[in-house]
């Protein structure tokens, strides 16, 4: 078991009453697994995928994460945690505009206090693998849509971590470009194992997963 | 009207923004207000007189001249119209049976009142002084000697022999005139009464007077200078012996800034004057720009409001015009603002720079016109551009989020160098004035400086013993000197002849009891006690050629023996260095000017007391001060003092402004930055890493600043140190702490800004919707 969601629940107060984002989610995906949360817009999918990624807490539930019980965390283990665990993959790419390529790549290594010529290597195989060697010294607005999700999902994938979190990842892109990160997210889990969880409005994406959550007004429906 | 509506309502909720922009703004403006106010009126000294274009003063190396030069030029020199000589002396004035004032006077020539332009309140300009008794008093003094009574017509004396007429009355002289405040003026003739000399105008070894000319209209009188020269070098023994060199006719309008000192005036320096100009300037600058920074800063949080009102159909023009109308709204704010905080700081501003500004004066209408034209122009100004800025911000990239305030702000980056190089550079230029007015007071001064009274020796000459002996009996003096020049006077000049050498001592002569009250150190020669001996100090040993055993020195013809070496001491303020003194004996016909008198320091309150009735007893109903010799040398170092004040509050508000505008700058650049700190964080970056990203991109720029100030300070306060003989050390560390607490203070406001942006939730600045 990669990670379990235990009666999740994540509300805002407004005006005296609690607003539920998040109501009651039960959830348990294994290692391996490729999920697609589907839901229409404000039904909580992003809220979701926050949550497991630990970016945004929670206000009632438990959640396990490779049997560390997360809600007990102190916020500093907790980000000690999905460093080591968990990549992001998000719609607007997220790219740091001033940094090349090859800076946007090395910069998750940096915060994980790798040695320079341990970076290198990371980087290098990273852009090999990726087919983006020709590109490292451009600076994202230099690229296509497509190209800078690549870059996106490189950088999540540089940590060599178990789980990717990616928020609409083909929001942004087109057919073509989509399908191309789709392949790769494919790739990536039945080749490597990674687990992906992916928030998408598509179908079509959807279908490249393994099983689909459904959420309606921060409820799970059905999956 | 909607538009002013949504924007108070927008300034009451960001309180905080609102209050540093006006705040600060205003703070700034005060301090310029108030400075150029200043420096207009020391620009405007002697502008009222009627004839200031044609009244010069004779100069050479320095401004006196012997009196019957002004006639004999006057007759040789077609171009002079009139002349008026000037001679500065104090005294005691008292009507019959009243107190004797102590007073200021200049003696003049009848035609004063009609070269310059001073306000006779009684009496004709032309009349006035015609006589050698008449005398015209200020209107202050005036009614001080006779109250609400008419003066006019009336006697005072200066002296039982010294009789005088009250002619006329005059307004106090007014604080904008090169001339220092005087009581009276009487005709120059008086002095023939008052020093007891009948040929002392026609006396060209008399050289102790200003002489004013006036010149004819359309003339050119300093064209003439030249040929006066000529003739002063053949028969003008000021010239033929070498004393002076030069001539020159110095217009009015220079006087004021002259260096040379007149007879009874005051002066300023144009340096001062000059480097608050360029203080205003750069004030002026630095709260524009930060004004400019924190406005552009605040409107990129109001990209929604633009966006959607871009939205609805709002043209770029009228955007531009709204934007603009506030800043002009906020500025007129801020100026009411300033004016108020003007008039609440004016009393200590005038204290500080030792004047009088009546701003209520200045506010006429060509100033308020100015200002108001001025600030006007800057609220414009400084609403152009964050205006231009925002009103082209593309309303589809707001709404739709992925707006972006990105500007390559090196002009930003700039501007903060800029402000922290003259914060810097202001703090290590104070620090080192207060180091140095602080060595000057607790300098060694080679003397004894506590708990010495010092009085004006205001009795007659027979009568020193009579006064020393009363004062010796009050219990708590332990000691009394009188003396004629002192430590604090500096003594009097004496130039002689010695072995052909022409030498140039200081001169005092004092009481057996002198070295006692002082604690001088004196070593005795062993030379049998004589009236004609003298002590010279090591100085005026080495400055005669001779060795410490020496038992006399030439002075002209005489042979002087010397009773004692005196070790040197500073008897002069530490601008200069100690030079070559003899200290003659106050034989009982020689006449006194001082009396020091050594107090313990027990009931020191009632000892001063009965000082003052014993001495007021002694010498009948004369005005006198009671003064502690410690508290006068402090009062040497009054101008630096203040000059170190001022410098001090341009340090604060310069401080204050460079805080806001980092404040404002980095509360701009988190806002621009929040979405890469949320992207770093996201992939595993801490807060410190990321506080430590943020903060050092601009203490780089501090640091920069830094760099730049220590140089410009460094030869600054280098060229300011050489004013005086006696100098503190630059140490490295005033400049090290003036950099370190403009970073620390730099670093604090950064960090405030900083570690929002670093703690908030990532997810916030990542949403995509």
């Amino acid at each position: 078991m990669l990670l379990e969601l235990k009666n999740i629940f994540k509300w805002v107060s407004s005006g005296g009453q609690r607003v539920f984002l998040l109501k009651d989610i039960n959830l348990q995906i294994a290692e391996g697994e490729f999920i697609s949360i589907m839901g229409p817009s404000g039904s909580g999918k992003s809220t979701l995928l926050n949550v497991i990624g630990m970016l945004d807490g929670f206000d009632e539930g438990e959640y396990d994460f490779l049997h560390e019980s997360v809600h007990t965390l102190k916020e500093k283990h907790r980000a000690i945690l999905y460093k080591e665990y968990i990549g992001f993959v998000f719609q607007a790419y997220h790219l740091i505009d001033e940094l090349t390529v090859y800076e946007n790549l090395e910069m998750p290594l940096l915060y994980k206090k790798l040695k320079s010529s341990e970076r290198k290597s990371m980087v290098a195989d990273m852009l090999d693998r990726f087919n983006i060697v020709g590109k490292k010294d451009l600076f994202p607005p230099q690229l296509s849509g497509g190209q800078q999700q690549l870059v996106g999902v490189a950088r999540a994938l540089i940590g060599s971590p178990k789980l990717i979190l990616a928020d609409e990842p083909t929001g942004n892109l087109n057919s073509k470009q989509g399908e191309e990160i789709m392949e790769i997210f494919k790739q990536l889990n039945e080749e490597d194992g990674v687990t992906i969880i992916q928030v998408t409005h598509s179908e079509k994406n959807a279908a490249y997963g393994s099983r689909i959550i459904n959420l309606l007004d921060g409820r799970k429906i059905e999956g | 009207m909607i538009a002013l509506k949504t924007y108070l309502r927008y300034l009451l909720k960001n309180k905080l923004y609102t209050s540093i922009t006006v705040l600060g703004f205003a703070m700034s403006i005060t301090f310029v207000m108030l400075l150029s106010v200043y420096i207009q009126h020391e620009l405007s000294v002697d502008d009222f007189h009627e004839n200031k274009d044609r009244i010069y003063r004779l100069e050479n190396e320095t401004v006196d001249f012997s009196p019957p030069i002004a006639v004999d030029l006057k007759n040789s020199i077609p171009e002079i119209e009139d002349f008026t000589r000037v001679y500065n002396e104090s005294g005691r004035i008292f009507v019959t049976d009243g107190q004797k004032v102590k007073f200021d006077y200049l003696g003049v020539d009848a035609s004063f009142f009609n070269i310059f332009s001073f306000p006779l309140l009684k009496g004709e300009a032309k009349d006035v002084l015609q006589t050698a008794d008449g005398i015209v008093l200020s209107q202050s003094i005036a009614l001080k000697l006779f109250g609400t009574v008419d003066p006019i017509g009336k006697v005072v004396f200066m002296g039982a022999e010294n009789k005088f007429m009250v002619t006329g009355i005059m307004e106090d002289f007014p604080e904008n005139t090169h001339f220092a405040k005087q009581d009276a003026l009487v005709n120059l003739k008086a002095f023939k009464k008052i020093y007891d000399f009948e040929n002392l105008l026609e006396e060209y070894g008399w050289c102790s007077l200003s002489t004013y000319f006036l010149a004819k209209a359309n003339s050119d009188l300093p064209s003439k200078a030249p040929e006066i020269l000529k003739n002063f070098k053949k028969d003008f023994w000021l010239y033929t012996e070498g004393w002076a060199k030069t001539v020159e006719f110095t217009p009015l309008k220079d006087i004021y800034f002259s260096t040379k000192e007149g007879s009874g005036t005051k002066s300023a320096s144009k340096t001062l004057i000059t480097v608050l100009s360029v203080i205003v300037l750069l004030i002026l600058l630095l709260a524009v720009g930060n004004y400019i920074n924190l406005t552009i800063a605040q409107a990129t949080f109001r990209g929604k409001e633009v966006a959607i009102k871009k939205l609805l159909g709002s043209s770029k023009r009228e955007l531009l015009l709204q934007f603009i109308m506030e800043s002009v709204f906020l500025c007129f704010a801020a100026v009411l603002l300033s004016l108020i905080l003007a008039k609440i700081v004016e009393p200590y501003f005038d204290s500080l720079l030792n004047t009088r500004l009546s701003l209520n004066e200045s506010l006429n209408l060509t100033n308020s016109i100015i200002l108001i034209g001025i600030f006007g122009l800057i609220g414009l100004l400084s609403g152009i551009v964050p205006a231009l800025k925002i009103s082209s911000f593309k309303p589809i990239e707001v709404v739709k989020g992925s707006f972006r305030t990105k500007s390559k702000s090196v002009y930003a980056k700039a501007f903060i160098t800029f402000q922290y190089t003259v914060t810097i550079a202001l703090l290590a230029c104070s620090w080192v004035i207060l180091k140095q007015t602080d060595f000057l007071r607790n300098k060694d001064l080679g003397f004894q400086k506590d708990n010495i009274v010092h009085l004006e020796y205001l009795s007659t000459t027979d009568k020193k013993k009579v006064v020393k002996n009363a004062l010796l009996q009050i219990p708590g003096v332990d000691d009394v000197s009188i003396t004629w020049q002192s430590p604090l006077s500096g003594g009097s000049n004496q130039t002689f002849d010695t072995n052909g050498k022409s030498v140039s001592f200081q001169e005092f002569a004092v009481d057996s009891s002198f070295f006692k009250v002082f604690d001088i150190k004196v070593k005795s020669t062993g030379v049998g006690y004589s009236n004609k001996g003298m002590y010279l100090n090591e100085t005026a040993i080495k400055e005669l050629g001779l060795n410490g055993n020496a038992l006399s020195f030439k002075m002209e013809d005489k042979e002087i023996p010397i009773l004692g070496v005196v070790r040197d001491f500073n008897f002069k303020e530490l601008r200069d260095n100690i030079g070559p003194l003899m200290i003659r004996q106050q034989s009982a016909g020689f006449q006194a000017g001082d009396i020091f008198l050594k107090i313990n320091n027990k009931n020191t309150l009632e000892t001063i007391g009965k000082i003052k009735t014993t001495y007021a007893s002694l010498i009948g109903n004369a005005e006198f001060d009671t003064k502690f010799v410690d508290e006068t040398i402090n009062q040497w170092y009054l101008k630096e003092e203040k000059t170190g004040k001022i410098i001090g509050y341009f340090t604060l508000l310069s401080f204050i402004i460079s805080f806001l505008g980092i404040l404002a700058m980095s509360t701009f650049y988190m806002q621009q930055r929040k979405k890469e700190i949320g992207i770093r964080k996201v992939n595993g970056a801490t807060i410190a890493q990321i506080l430590s990203l943020l903060n050092k991109d601009f203490l780089k720029w501090v640091g920069l600043a830094f760099l730049i100030a220590v140089p410009i300070s460094w030869v600054a306060m280098g060229r300011w140190l050489e004013n005086f003989a006696y100098k503190t050390n630059m140490s490295w560390w005033v400049f090290a702490l003036a950099g370190l607490t403009a970073f620390a203070i730099a670093l604090l406001t950064v960090s405030w800004q900083s570690f929002k942006a670093a703690g908030a939730n990532p997810v916030e600045s990542l949403r995509n919707e």
